[in-house]
């Protein structure tokens, strides 16, 4: 990078300065590559383990949050951006964390029909043979 | 050249006044949060949980930081999107380890369940194996009952068969499929006549003697004669002779209703009429006992009631 480039590349970076503060705060920092790429993966991940069934709202929520923080970033609203990434991915993991709740619960459900059907099993098994005697 | 100047230094306002506004946006924040409220309250029922520690660490570990966070900027009177941000990072950690240690609970009552439900199996087998079981007894012992039947009816058959033994050992008789039948020889009657004679006596008392103790008992005394003469003749000496048997035992005492007498003539010869001594064999009386209810086997019955008519 040569010494003019790197002053215009300055000009315009105290150019977009207010805006960037305005949203944060602070001074903006780059693309939020990682805090972009946890939530995507967050998210599949989410989409993958059931969370469209038990926690469609937190992932729904994490859909939009994500398309939020790419449009942040595309426009170099990095600050912006990383906070939509990272809520995003939280809300996948919540998604994800209720969708594998729900189905121990169903399971648990699963199993104790099973006993339940068992016992019946063996009360009329006992009646049958009761029966027979 | 100047262009560019002037480009720059209106940029450089922009910049000094959106400081001016950055300043002003950051003296905006609220006392009071709502999202902050709500991140507290999360975080303290995730504290609540006692399995949280256990099962939740990191996400109780990072919902404390960010609430931290939150509290801190609202503190230095940070713009209100931070605190919301990290407010809202804090309750989402807080959720998510909420949701964990359900999910332990969850997965705690599924082994459980799982547990339970091999027990549940386990005495279902049981139970069905202690029903097979009392079945194969039930079976075992009703096979023991019906062979202990069939020895026990075997013994009365046994018993029935010993008791006929000694009977036509003791009358000197011979078990056929009429009953026991003694049979008194041509030797003891006169030639063509119905006396007995005195050798008769030793059969007759013993006859007599048997009646006295078997009083259910009672006696069918068959007539029999060879071919010689007219059939009115040997039919009339058979019945003869069986009458003059009756009448010998109704002398030792014998009550004339158990006794009934036919004459049979020639119809039913034992041996050839050919020679004379399958004549002489011929020559007899039959004296069936009955059954000890009194009552004849039906092969005797048949035979006295065909030769009546």
């Amino acid at each position: 990078m040569n010494e003019r480039r790197a002053a215009r590349a300055a000009k315009i970076l105290l150019a977009f300065l207010p805006l960037a503060a305005v949203a944060g705060c602070a001074s903006s920092p780059d693309r939020p590559f990682q805090d972009l790429a946890r939530a995507e993966a967050s998210i599949e991940q989410a989409d993958q383990s059931g969370a469209r069934e038990f926690g469609a709202d937190e992932l729904d929520a994490a859909k939009a949050k994500l398309v939020k923080a790419r449009a942040a970033a595309d426009s170099n609203d990095n600050l912006v951006a990383s906070r939509y990434a990272k809520e995003a991915a939280l809300d996948a993991e919540l998604a994800m964390a209720m969708a594998r709740t729900r189905k121990s619960e169903l399971a648990v459900e699963e199993v104790n029909k099973g006993i339940e059907t068992l016992r019946e099993e063996i009360a009329r098994n006992q009646a049958r043979s009761g029966e027979r005697q | 050249m100047m262009e560019r100047m002037v480009r720059g230094q209106k940029l450089r306002l922009a910049a000094v006044a959106g400081m001016a506004l950055v300043a002003a946006a950051c003296t905006t924040t609220p006392e009071r949060v709502a999202e902050l409220d709500e991140a507290r309250a999360t975080v303290e029922s995730l504290e609540r949980q006692p399995k949280a520690r256990a099962t939740a660490s990191t996400q109780l570990a990072n919902a404390r930081q960010a609430l931290q966070r939150a509290e801190a900027a609202l503190e230095q009177g940070e713009p209100l999107e931070l605190i919301e941000h990290e407010a809202y990072m804090a309750r989402r950690h807080a959720e998510i380890g909420l949701e964990m240690t359900s999910e332990a609970e969850a997965a705690e009552a599924l082994r459980q369940g799982e547990a339970r439900r091999n027990q549940v199996q386990l005495e279902a087998r049981t139970a069905e194996a202690e029903r097979a079981e009392r079945l194969a007894e039930q079976r075992a012992s009703q096979a023991e009952r019906s062979a202990r039947q069939a020895v026990a009816s075997q013994s009365v058959a046994e018993a029935a068969i010993g008791e006929a033994n000694r009977l036509a050992d003791e009358l000197e008789a011979e078990q056929t499929n009429r009953g026991l039948v003694l049979t008194l020889g041509d030797v003891l009657f006169d030639t063509g006549g119905a006396e007995l004679k005195a050798g008769a006596e030793v059969s007759l008392d013993r006859l007599a003697a048997f009646l006295n103790e078997n009083p259910e008992r009672r006696l069918l005394i068959e007539g029999h004669t060879d071919s010689r003469g007219s059939d009115e003749f040997n039919e009339g000496l058979s019945e003869d002779r069986a009458d003059s048997v009756a009448e010998a035992l109704v002398e030792r005492g014998i009550a004339t209703e158990r006794l009934r007498s036919v004459g049979l003539g020639e119809s039913y010869p034992v041996a050839s009429n050919d020679s004379t001594a399958g004549m002489q064999q011929n020559r007899r009386v039959e004296i069936v006992v009955s059954n000890d209810d009194g009552t004849f086997p039906e092969s005797a019955e048949e035979r006295a009631i065909a030769t009546r008519d």
